[in-house]
């Protein structure tokens, strides 16, 4: 009887613990497959992310080469004919009129060595990294309010602090995109720029007083570009917000918590890595 | 029964040191957590105590079982991530709290009775708290081995010692129906609760601040 029972109290705490230490393996088995899972995907991510920063670093080049060449063509090229036109004449002239064609061309030539200076500054690509997003946006809103295009007002709010290279490199070409958009299609005569920063937020607004758009332009092609700054603040860990009616201009809004850390920007650091 | 009995104190109180040790690299479940062996060491020697000068050690049992299962359910608790979970753990912790309470004065008194209805109730939310957990974990897999997590050696433990508290219910009525041999059973029983004490002295001795972070942020 005794046997009977001893037999009955190991074979049951035998299948109790064997059923335990297989939901342990399982879980182990289980748990390592998630691991590399997980790891592909975040590898996946991570090559999403280096592909879209390319195509941003190339798209801000192109614009800031189209800038060059614009300027190059509209106004130097142009200034620098007129300075040839003016010398040719000077030969012909009396004295007093040598004097003055002289004067106005030194003048000339000044100007287009202030306007080729500015311009060798617009060639550095590296300007985000090396000045960060406020002093670059600033740098541009005197370039666009002297151009006499648009009247920009640029407002910082908080005390400015670094983004990261990539995260400002990002919301620079959102900033880029939504200033062209504005000139080629809104037809405003203001835009105003605000960079707030405050500990666990940052926000970068955009507004202009242009013609607007209606929400359906977001949804065809004309939106593509809109919905392209949606994704890409998505990939710095951001929202963007795209606000606007017919008539009543265009406001962007990027809003980011710079404490949160987006684990493929700024480093690459794998986020379930632990070194 | 002795000689078991005092390398489980020497057990006790050597992952209570490893503890203290180590308090300073500890993430807080795990700081909970040596002050849960501590307490268990304190509570282990007064029972034994009790049980010798008053034979009735019914009243710490019943002091025992509580700080079991609050110590735990503070460490998940920490160790949670859902707010929903939180949420809901924290209301359990509250309403165990009061049946405790309610049990002890009304239904198994604390100076008659063993506290069984406390422990069954108390053990089966921990179980879910450990396979909670370990839902968790599957969920946002951190690129660490296993086995060096220490949350992965606390739930084991606990889902361990958990379920054998049933195994033992059963299998104590069953002994003492059978007439079997009582001293092989208790022996039985403390290899267990040393085995339980084993793995949480491992999760406390691999403990990473920066793991623990991340699993319980």
């Amino acid at each position: 009887m005794q046997n009977d029972g001893l037999t009955v109290l190991i074979l049951s705490t035998t299948a109790f613990f064997a059923c335990l230490t297989g939901f342990i393996i399982y879980f182990v088995v289980l748990y390592r497959n998630r691991q590399i899972a997980n790891k592909r995907e975040q590898e996946q991510l991570i090559a999403t992310f280096q592909q879209e920063l390319l195509k941003t670093q190339l798209e801000v080049q192109e614009q800031t080469l189209n800038y060059i060449s614009t300027e190059i063509h509209d106004n130097i090229t142009q200034v620098l004919s007129f300075v040839k036109l003016t010398l040719a004449g000077v030969a012909a002239g009396a004295e007093g009129e040598k004097k003055q064609k002289l004067t106005e061309t030194r003048e000339l030539v000044a100007q287009t060595i202030t306007d080729l200076r500015d311009l060798s500054k617009s060639l550095s690509f590296e300007h985000i990294n090396s000045l960060g997003l406020r002093r670059t946006i600033e740098m541009e809103v005197e370039r666009i309010n002297k151009s006499g295009l648009l009247k920009v007002s640029f407002l910082t709010d908080g005390e400015v602090y670094s983004l990261g290279e990539q995260r400002e490199l990002v919301l620079f070409r959102i900033f880029q995109e939504t200033l062209n958009n504005t000139l080629k299609h809104a037809g405003a005569k203001h835009f105003k720029i605000t960079l707030q920063y405050h500990p666990d937020l940052f926000n970068l607004t955009l507004e202009d007083d242009g013609s607007g758009f209606s929400a359906d332009n977001l949804e065809n092609k004309t939106g593509s570009g809109l919905r392209n700054m949606e994704n890409r603040a998505a990939l710095i860990g951001g929202v963007a917000k795209i606000i606007s009616t017919p008539g009543k201009g265009c406001c962007v809004a990027v809003v980011l918590n710079p404490l949160k850390q987006q684990f493929y920007t700024d480093g690459g650091t794998h986020p379930n890595r632990i070194s | 029964m002795i000689i078991g009995l005092t390398i489980y104190y020497v057990l006790l109180l050597l992952i209570f040191a490893l503890g203290i040790a180590r308090f300073k690299k500890l993430a807080i479940p795990y700081k909970i957590l040596s002050f849960y062996v501590g307490t268990t060491l304190l509570l282990e020697l007064l029972s034994y105590i009790c049980a010798r000068k008053y034979q009735n050690n019914l009243p710490v049992e019943h002091i025992s079982s509580y700080s079991e299962f609050i110590f735990n359910a503070l460490i998940f608790y920490v160790l949670l991530k859902s707010a929903l979970i939180k949420k809901i753990a924290k209301i359990s912790i509250a309403a165990i709290t009061v049946f405790f309470i309610i049990n002890s004065i009304w239904l198994q008194p604390f100076l008659h009775s063993f506290p069984s209805n406390a422990i069954i109730v108390s053990e089966i939310t921990l179980v879910i708290f450990s396979l909670l957990v370990f839902k968790q974990m599957l969920q946002y897999p951190l690129q660490v081995n296993i086995t060096s997590q220490s949350v992965f050696w606390y739930n084991t433990a606990i889902l361990f010692y958990s379920t054998t508290v049933f195994l033992n219910f059963g299998l104590t009525n069953y002994v003492i129906k059978h007439h079997l041999n009582n001293a092989t059973y208790y022996n039985c029983r403390v290899i267990l609760n040393m085995i339980f004490y084993i793995l949480l002295g491992i999760a406390i001795f691999i403990e990473d601040k920066k793991i623990t972070a991340h699993n319980a942020e």
